[in-house]
């Protein structure tokens, strides 16, 4: 295991400090980057309220919510990772990444199987049948494969992270007890749930009825 | 964190909190098939909002987190509001023009 | 925001070498690989002029083009594509990098006391991203080249253009990620590495403003990013997002990217603010006028430069109501402005002026971003706006800032810590006559163009009617100047570096924490970690009177008395 302390810092509070002030900053920047496509929806179902429900209304909803409570889940996973980490269980830690990872790659394949069931059922732009004839209804479908997408890509690059996380820590090749990676990981992963939290509603939940 | 915390105690803090998120979208998706028109979307998103409260004040340890990691955080929501704020004032008076404003323009090819 | 205590001792004083961060290596993976904030600072700066150049090429064969009213020296297609390239290359590989990532990066941790960037690997990834993005902005501009302006516009760049935008998208894509990343690792460093006793309002006005520029750049360029990862995916996947005929808003468009790209003028803006003030002090033998109301102005105007970008959109068919809101609120940012600016006339007042070449460019500056930014109220005003919207006004208007402001600034911070960089003096009569040139080369160019664009002539055009010829031959005169002005430091700076004389530490006896060691400065920026009992610029006591400048240094600073108003 090398020193967890690098220069330029003095101590390793600072530096773990430093760290986790860094992904916090990157988180806020995050928010932005997905924040406008949340603002180029809202804009959107402003000026065409009855296309963006009646596009919604044809979105998986049950695969959503699957992923969903997928995600939560491999928060929730996380989080213990996370505290096992600073309370330094080396075991709970990797069973909690182990978890995640499982969860994270759950999510994929439900998503991969839900893209599946759009694209046959004509759910993208420019589908010769398209099943909502309105003018908006094409730009939902649009906002809704741009951002399930972009949100898979950022899952994704999370999912490599954990895996090499979970590498590193089971080989003891960083101090995962005194650093703040564990934790600046958690961050991360707990971003792409926040956003899928959000989008889960936008995308999914409109326009439903009995 | 205090300083060892048993596996079993983090396991369930962690269970607790998601059974309270599962509870949450339990309700959420209910409340997408109620009958209440035009309040959909603010409960969805209020309902979205607890989620995430939940996610970031105990998941993420915004609690633990020092001051600038907190006005971080909230400048990133801030931000996307004023995103928001600002481009519906666009959005939400496209077909309107101030009193006066029309005259001018009619006469014009 | 002072949630950090003061620094615990330092490590115990372990001996470090006191060689220059030259001297660790001069092979190219010492400089590929390295995580030396300084190093990093020169291979942007390297990187930067080349872009610089290239950029500046453009520039020039457009103007070459527009001395004549037909269209003949290029067609009207590459016209476009080199207005394109101009802009592409210019704003995002020069203009927003500029500073934050050369001076920010060379002085920024030295100023604040600190060894090295709180992230130096990702500091270094920072360079690597900014040139991967460079490299698939120029290959797509060689390949083929873009035709939809810098702005990218909907549905032009999605539906109908069919020139390289999607690469040239992806290149400034992933450019940003460089910049949301330096802006981190800026915000970080000043937050956590501030040596023992620099307190927030004791860090030099260079470094706040840097902070301000890098809270700007994280919290817009995720904005510019999405909005280019729209275009992509809709050119890419036939997504639709901004068709008309599906009911797209092409205007929502424009929101997302004025959203990033006016505050982006501030990420250009707010570092050259910062530079010239460290000059002005330094050279003014004065303590800053107002320091506390420069701190606030520039958090200000780094704020509310967010609030402001629907003035980009007076005629694009937004509405009145947001018009009238966006105008108003372009005036309140105009006030930060303000105030920084009578505070470096109040500062100047009464100083013990000299006029060496960096404070030649930093007075060049002042008058510049005036003009620049008086023009600006112009604009931001709805009736005059849209008499003179997309005409030669707005293109004079913000060359003033970016290049009159932002550019003069950089060579008013290159020619004052050149000293420091390299250890080494350039020919301070060449950098005069360089700094005089730029300044009228500059006005040359760009001040016909306020008179062109209120005369009515429209930018992105390649062929005009005769009558405006005399003031499109006066414009391009003017670039001849400016662009031989840009080639001259090219010149004296490499001569510089075999010939030039031995610097010393402190050239230019300034304050600031950059000055306190060695020139060229260790690998570790100081031998012993600093503590900082002063505020800064302590040129001289607050109620004293300035003083003669102390020449009792031993440096090679002669005197000036001959200059002296």
């Amino acid at each position: 295991m090398t020193e967890a302390r690098h220069d330029p810092f003095h101590d390793i509070a600072r530096q773990r400090h430093a760290a986790e002030l860094g992904l916090w900053v990157f988180l806020a920047s995050e928010l932005v980057f997905f924040g406008g496509l949340f603002v180029t929806y809202g804009l959107y179902r402003y000026a065409y309220p009855s296309a963006f429900e009646a596009a919604g209304a044809e979105t998986a909803i049950w695969l959503g919510t699957i992923n969903t409570a997928i995600l939560l889940t491999s928060s929730a996973t996380m989080a213990a990772a996370v505290w096992a980490g600073e309370a330094g269980h080396k075991r709970h830690v990797l069973i909690g990444l182990a978890l995640t990872a499982l969860l994270g790659l759950t999510f994929m394949g439900v998503k991969g199987v839900e893209y599946y069931k759009d694209i046959s059922e004509s759910l993208y732009p420019g589908a010769a049948d398209f099943p909502v004839d309105m003018p908006g209804a094409q730009v939902f479908v649009g906002l809704y494969w741009a951002m399930t997408g972009v949100h898979a890509v950022h899952l994704s690059i999370g999912l490599v992270a954990v895996a090499i996380t979970l590498w590193r820590v089971r080989a003891e090749r960083f101090d995962w007890q005194n650093t703040a990676l564990l934790h600046v990981l958690g961050l991360y992963w707990h971003l792409i749930d926040l956003i899928w939290i959000v989008l889960y509603p936008l995308l999914y939940l409109m326009g439903r009825s009995l | 964190m205090s300083g060892r915390e048993t596996p079993a105690r983090l396991w369930r803090r962690s269970a607790l909190v998601w059974l309270a998120l599962s509870l949450l979208l339990a309700t959420t998706l209910g409340g997408a098939y109620l009958p209440i028109g035009v309040w959909k979307l603010p409960l969805a998103l209020t309902i979205a909002a607890a989620k995430a409260g939940l996610v970031i004040a105990i998941f993420m340890g915004l609690g633990q987190a020092g001051g600038a990691a907190r006005i971080a955080g909230l400048c990133g929501v801030l931000w996307v509001l004023l995103l928001l704020s600002l481009s519906m004032t666009d959005q939400t008076t496209r077909q309107q023009l101030p009193p006066g404003f029309g005259e001018d323009r009619a006469g014009q090819p | 925001m002072t949630d950090i205590a003061a620094l615990p001792e330092p490590h115990p004083a372990t001996p470090r070498p006191t060689r220059s961060y030259l001297g660790a290596g001069s092979d190219l993976r010492s400089w590929l690989l390295t995580t030396d904030h300084k190093r990093i600072a020169i291979l942007y700066a390297l990187t930067l002029t080349l872009f610089f150049f290239i950029g500046g090429a453009a520039a020039t064969l457009i103007r070459i083009e527009l001395i004549t009213p037909a269209g003949d020296l290029v067609s009207a297609d590459s016209y476009n594509k080199l207005f394109t390239l101009h802009g592409v290359i210019m704003v995002w590989f020069f203009l927003v990098p500029a500073i934050p990532t050369t001076f920010g990066n060379f002085i920024l941790p030295m100023a604040v006391g600190a060894s090295d960037v709180a992230f130096p690997r990702l500091n270094l990834l920072s360079w690597y991203l900014t040139v991967a993005g460079g490299l698939l902005a120029l290959v797509s501009l060689l390949v083929g080249g873009v035709d939809t302006g810098w702005t990218f516009y909907t549905p032009y760049s999605t539906l109908y253009s069919n020139s390289y935008v999607t690469l040239a998208a992806a290149g400034v894509f992933v450019a940003g990620f460089g910049t949301i990343a330096t802006g981190v690792n800026m915000i970080v460093t000043v937050h956590v590495l501030r040596a023992r006793g620099m307190r927030w309002m004791r860090l030099p006005l260079f470094v706040w403003s840097i902070y301000a520029t890098s809270i700007i750049m994280v919290l817009a360029t995720p904005a510019l990013a999405v909005a280019l990862l729209m275009i992509v995916v809709d050119r890419l996947f036939g997504l639709s997002l901004f068709d008309p005929d599906q009911g797209g808003d092409p205007i929502i468009f424009q929101h997302v990217f004025w959203f990033y790209s006016h505050p982006a003028v501030y990420i250009m803006i707010l570092p050259g603010m910062g530079v010239v003030t460290e000059i002005i002090t330094c050279f003014a033998r004065r303590r800053v006028f107002g320091y506390e109301a420069m701190v606030f102005a520039i958090l200000g105007i780094a704020i509310f430069s967010f609030f402001v970008w629907g003035h980009h959109m007076f005629v694009s068919g937004q509405s009145a109501w947001a018009s009238l809101v966006f105008s108003i609120l372009s005036f309140v940012v105009a006030v930060p402005s303000a105030i920084k600016v009578f505070n470096w006339s109040a500062t100047l007042y009464g100083g013990h002026i000299t006029f060496e070449a960096s404070m030649l460019y930093a007075l060049g500056f002042l008058g510049l971003f005036t003009l620049g930014g008086l023009t600006g109220l112009f604009l931001a005003s709805i009736p005059i706006d849209v008499h003179v919207h997309d005409t030669y006004f707005v293109v004079a208007h913000f060359h003033y800032i970016m290049v009159g402001a932002m550019v003069t600034a950089f060579f008013g911070g290159l020619h004052f810590w050149w000293p420091k960089v390299t250890g080494r003096h350039y020919s301070e009569p060449w950098a005069r006559l360089a700094a005089i040139l730029m300044f009228v080369g500059f006005n040359f160019t760009f001040f016909p163009q306020f008179i062109l664009g209120y005369l009515g002539m429209p930018r992105r055009y390649h062929s005009y009617p005769p009558e405006f010829q005399i003031w499109h031959v006066l414009s391009s005169a003017g670039a001849v100047i400016l662009a031989l002005a840009y080639l001259v430091p090219l010149v004296y700076l490499t001569l510089s570096l075999r010939y030039g004389r031995r610097a010393g530490d402190n050239p230019w006896h300034a304050s600031g924490l950059e000055w306190a060691t060695t020139s060229p400065p260790p690998r570790d920026n100081f031998v012993i970690p600093p503590t900082v009992d002063t505020d800064p610029y302590a040129y001289h006591a607050a109620h004293e009177e300035p003083s003669e400048r102390d020449e009792s240094g031993g440096d090679h600073q002669s005197s000036r008395k001959d200059e002296m108003p």
